[in-house]
């Protein structure tokens, strides 16, 4: 029984829907064969076991899975957490997040605080405080 | 056609922008108080129909101008002397190479609307990239994406399908605070408001930088009041909005925040908004807008032989 296993990319690759969702599988049932994640992932889209097998070898050429042979199939691994895995995309994220608000596309938050300094603040929250019992600002 | 008629026309677009924009922003401060009456969903449509106006008229002034040249309307240029230097909005003369000036004007509409153009693509392939990848790092539950991250954030990102994010942080927070944060984003997602803002550059490409400004930050504005109301109103309780508002307020470091998001727009117009809310038409200005527009291509039509000869005219001072 040999086990190929890679350490995962430094930058995470794109992944399509098909390859997210045999991904996820995986991250559900720890290890799976073609047949196995067709039966989860495929059936319901109407595809064949080829084309889950191609996702699955894809996967492992982009060095998110590990695979081990056992009798004539493959069985496949997630070598990346659910929650390392999502948690390094929003990483990669952010970047692009940062340079919308730059370009001025998004509204700047951080105006809002500039205008809005600990009096005002408080005096807004007061406000709040008199609107919820019923009185008069 | 030919390519001192392009030029003319491009000449002819910048200068009746740039007139346009130069009202506009000068009738900017009047235009506030009636705008004002009206309900902030619908500010936002004027906003945007006035951001659009210089190209909008541009247009339709140039086409009015070029009538006569597809043998509609009067025949302006049979009027000018043979071998006129007169420059002339009509392919059926000589090409007469015009002034520095005009190209000058001309060059400064292509670079506009190149720009326009250029940011809005950008703007597009960046909003995709980012959306993809958050797409990836994030649970899906229903409409939401809930994605890692402490702080307490929500904000809809995407232009054709926009998509409503929340992190952690803020799902970690009480039901008072995430429920008109939630309500607020999907009258985002619901209204497309990203999709307005991006395409905002390219429908003010004719408006001087200023008035542009003038109006993105109104528009922005009105879209934020417009989604406290609709969250207001879904929850049935405006001060419950206002109080997550200030929460959100209380608890978010001072950062850029990405995406369109609940706490963009000035928080103390928005929280006094929502404390004391005025009572304001509701009536849509659709149809007025509608019929404005009508009225003008009406006029201009009408007009468009003093409009031939006013912009043969100015072109030829220019030149």
């Amino acid at each position: 029984m040999s086990l190929a296993v890679a350490k995962t990319p430094a930058k995470l690759p794109r992944l399509g829907d098909l390859e997210l969702a045999v991904l996820d599988h995986l991250w559900h049932v720890d290890d799976a064969d073609v047949q196995e994640t067709h039966a989860a992932v495929g059936e319901a889209r109407g595809i064949t076991s080829n084309t889950v097998g191609s996702a699955l070898e894809r996967l492992h050429r982009k060095r998110l899975l590990a695979r081990r042979k056992v009798s004539h199939a493959y069985r496949y691994r997630a070598l990346i957490g659910r929650e390392e895995f999502r948690a390094r995309k929003v990483v990669e994220a952010a970047g692009g997040l940062q340079a919308l608000g730059k370009r001025g596309l998004l509204a700047a938050f951080v105006d809002i605080l500039a205008a809005s300094d600990e009096n005002a603040l408080a005096e807004l929250e007061r406000l709040v405080r008199a609107k919820r019992r019923g009185g008069t600002a | 056609m030919n390519a001192s008629l392009i030029i003319l026309c491009l000449a002819s677009l910048g200068m009746i922008g740039v007139t346009a924009s130069l009202v506009t922003r000068l009738a900017l401060p009047h235009l506030d108080r009636v705008v004002d009456r009206l309900a902030a969903r619908h500010r936002a449509r004027v906003w945007l129909s006035l951001a659009v106006l210089p190209a909008a008229l541009g247009l339709l002034a140039l086409l009015a101008a070029l009538l006569p040249a597809f043998g509609l309307g009067v025949d302006h240029c049979l009027g000018h002397s043979v071998g006129s230097h007169h420059p002339h909005l009509c392919p059926h003369h000589s090409a007469v190479m015009p002034g520095l000036l005009v190209v000058l004007v001309a060059t400064a509409v292509v670079v506009r609307v190149g720009l326009a153009l250029e940011e809005l693509i950008r703007n597009a392939l960046l909003t995709r990239a980012t959306a993809r990848l958050l797409e990836e790092g994030s649970e899906r539950r229903g409409d939401r994406r809930v994605f890692e991250s402490a702080e307490p954030q929500a904000f809809v990102l995407g232009l054709v399908s926009p998509k409503l994010y929340l992190s952690r942080g803020l799902l970690a927070l009480d039901d008072d605070v995430v429920a008109p944060a939630v309500a607020h984003e999907r009258a985002h997602v619901r209204a497309r408001d990203g999709l307005w803002r991006a395409l905002l550059p390219v429908f003010s490409m004719l408006h001087l930088p200023g008035a542009a400004a003038e109006l993105r930050a109104r528009l922005v504005g009105a879209q934020e009041l417009a989604a406290d109301d609709e969250a207001a109103r879904e929850l049935g309780d405006p001060v419950r909005v206002a109080a997550s508002l200030l929460a959100l307020a209380r608890l978010s470091a001072p950062r850029t925040s990405p995406g369109l998001s609940f706490m963009h727009g000035d928080l103390e117009t928005r929280v006094r908004a929502l404390l004391d809310p005025r009572a304001r038409s509701t009536a849509s200005p659709t149809p007025a807008l509608a019929l404005a527009f009508g009225a003008l291509v009406v006029t201009i039509g009408a007009l468009h032989d003093p409009v031939h000869h006013a912009l043969e005219t100015i072109l030829g001072v220019l030149s």
